[in-house]
């Protein structure tokens, strides 16, 4: 079966922790006009909203910014990118909290990024040429027949 | 969006029904804390958390739990901004006591919800239920 790929992108200015719930339907809306289906993606738009509130508030800390998501389809894989022009972090350094801990022995913080890596299949980061940091979040999904 | 609405029910005490109708999440989950800080203030002692209608949940919703579940157990909050650090506060707490959370309680979570909670481990601390009766009963 021939796959094609889809790709949608959208960018957001002054970016802040209100339009998370755009950025989680357009991933969402997205994600379902390219063949996906709603309930198996519902675990990685929860992704994608850990990793744009990293941004909005540790990244541009109340600052304006702006959030350029990319959302990629190709029939197997559904990849989502956010890029934005916040200080170099790659969120996929820090660690996630040790889940065989008891609560009380676990540290501080870590939990947005230790859900995001849970419901992905993969993150990934890079500095661009531009100075920007760009995520990549992974989700393999099932190949959907057209017809 | 987030509706949130109280209905007060007698079990064997009184308890505080909290129902969530929308998405929970780091622009809004405030508000849930200061909704819990106000009802404690009010004199609820027990609250139950219906999640049948939040469709959606991400880290900063489970910092608002958290710290639900620290008012309800008359503890003092740690600045809302400093949400993980009131999470290793409870947990702290929690690690010293035994069993779940007693004051705060969840209800009918949505399988995405239920597996946030699961993923983050809250599960193991607060107790779940499916039927508001039962749920309301184990307050006492």
């Amino acid at each position: 079966m021939a796959v094609m790929a889809n790709q949608a992108e959208r960018v957001f200015h002054d970016v802040v922790l209100g339009d998370l719930s755009i950025i989680r339907a357009f991933v969402r809306e997205t994600a379902v006009s390219f063949g996906c289906v709603s309930s198996e993606i519902d675990e990685f738009v929860v992704a994608v909203d850990e990793a744009a509130a990293n941004i909005i508030r540790h990244g541009y800390k109340g600052q304006p910014g702006i959030i350029k998501i990319t959302v990629l389809y190709t029939g197997d894989t559904f990849k989502v990118m956010l890029c934005d022009q916040s200080a170099q972090f790659d969120p996929t350094t820090v660690a996630s909290p040790d889940m065989t801990l008891p609560l009380a022995e676990r540290p501080f913080g870590g939990m947005g990024v230790h859900i995001m890596r849970e419901f992905c299949d993969d993150v990934s980061y890079r500095r661009t040429a531009n100075g920007e940091n760009e995520l990549t979040l992974l989700k393999r999904v099932k190949i959907r027949n057209e017809g | 969006m987030l509706n949130i609405t109280e209905t007060k029910v007698e079990g064997t005490v009184p308890v505080t029904v909290l129902r969530l109708d929308g998405e929970l999440d780091a622009s809004n989950y405030e508000a849930l804390i200061v909704q819990t800080q106000a009802l404690y203030a009010d004199g609820t002692r027990n609250l139950l958390l219906d999640l049948d209608k939040l469709s959606f949940v991400s880290s900063s919703g489970l910092v608002a739990l958290h710290n639900m579940a620290l008012i309800m157990r008359g503890e003092t909050l740690a600045d809302a901004q400093e949400g993980w650090r009131a999470f290793h506060a409870i947990s702290q707490d929690l690690g010293k006591a035994s069993g779940p959370e007693v004051h705060f309680k969840l209800l009918k979570p949505q399988p995405l919800v239920k597996k946030v909670l699961d993923t983050a481990g809250f599960t193991t601390i607060m107790t779940v239920f499916e039927d508001e009766e039962t749920a309301v009963a184990s307050f006492n």
